[in-house]
């Protein structure tokens, strides 16, 4: 797991992520999370809806952002808040790369709420445009994320 | 092709401030493992009593996307509840949904307290709001949803806001 590399502050990017989903990735998640809907494995039927494959599911879309924003900053780090919207379909198969950008610090007790504008692209195309926040705790890294 | 989804569009809008039955689950260490594997997780807190105790935790967390991720924490639809485009799970199965092709939009999660292997929760989803709106593939209906997850003691673990997309 990576650690803080530098206090966060406005404008600081965040190490950019690549995901390579596969239909078998698809599948288990849809399994995992009991989604029936045939756009995320029946082929035949997601080319019917428009789509040119099997669809990578929102939710999955949503822990990407999620995993880049908390890898980021550590264990020292929660997530208190996450939006996202679904801009273009990704399919399996499709290499996703998850960036952000801090767009605001503040503090909140010993702490701090650092806010990541996130976005996921498939080659230039973007796909998912999101939110996080989350309470990075500098001072006390691998010790009561929990609390 | 342009479709009329008039009737669909007016059958969510007398639903519009309802709610759905409320679901009852308990975040069991396999299930957890299971999401956080499918989703690619690999921190140890996930799989590790003793890394989510070094971590803080006073047991296994779940991935903070899981509460809102999985549409049916029962035994699920029957084979004959399932809607054509395979839908039709728990956390929806209520809505006016039929003759609709479905996808999610986005949504927007306030996460209020962490979520440990064996809590048991209630889910209870609320109609907020549909909209029409005309998208590259014709019309479509924006349909917005909240569900609010709280634990035994009544404490909010989750609100979750989400957007699914009717074509």
């Amino acid at each position: 797991m990576s650690s803080i590399v530098a206090e966060p502050h406005v404008g600081m990017r965040i190490p950019a992520q690549l995901r390579e989903t596969t239909s078998a990735q698809l599948f288990l998640f849809s399994a995992a999370t009991a989604n029936p809907h045939r756009i995320h494995y029946d082929l035949p039927y997601a080319r019917d809806e428009g789509f040119d494959g099997v669809v990578v599911q929102s939710h999955l879309h949503a822990c990407f952002l999620a995993d880049a924003a908390l890898q980021a900053f550590g264990p020292g780090s929660a997530l208190r808040s996450l939006s996202w919207q679904n801009r273009a379909p990704a399919y399996a198969g499709d290499a996703l790369v998850i960036t952000g950008e801090v767009t605001a610090v503040r503090p909140e007790g010993d702490s701090l709420l650092v806010t990541i504008s996130l976005e996921e692209h498939r080659d230039a195309e973007l796909c998912v445009r999101g939110e996080a926040t989350m309470c990075v705790a500098p001072k006390q890294q691998g010790k009561a994320r929990n609390s | 092709m342009t479709r009329d989804l008039a009737p669909q569009l007016a059958a969510l809008q007398a639903a519009v401030g309802l709610s759905g039955p409320v679901l009852e689950g308990v975040l069991d260490q396999r299930s957890v493992e299971r999401f956080a594997r499918a989703s690619g997780e690999t921190d140890p807190v996930y799989f590790s009593d003793q890394a989510a105790r070094a971590a803080g935790f006073a047991a296994r967390p779940a991935p903070p996307l899981m509460l809102s991720s999985v549409l049916d924490w029962g035994g699920g639809p029957t084979l004959d509840q399932l809607r054509p485009d395979g839908s039709g799970a728990g956390k929806e199965r209520w809505l006016p949904l039929a003759g609709l092709r479905l996808m999610g939009g986005g949504q927007s999660l306030e996460l209020h307290r962490p979520a440990l292997v064996e809590t048991a929760f209630t889910a209870t989803t609320t109609l907020r709001e549909v909209e029409q709106k005309t998208g590259g593939l014709g019309p479509l209906l924006l349909i917005v949803l909240v569900t609010s997850f709280h634990d035994a003691a009544g404490e909010l673990l989750l609100t979750c806001t989400e957007t699914l997309i009717g074509r």
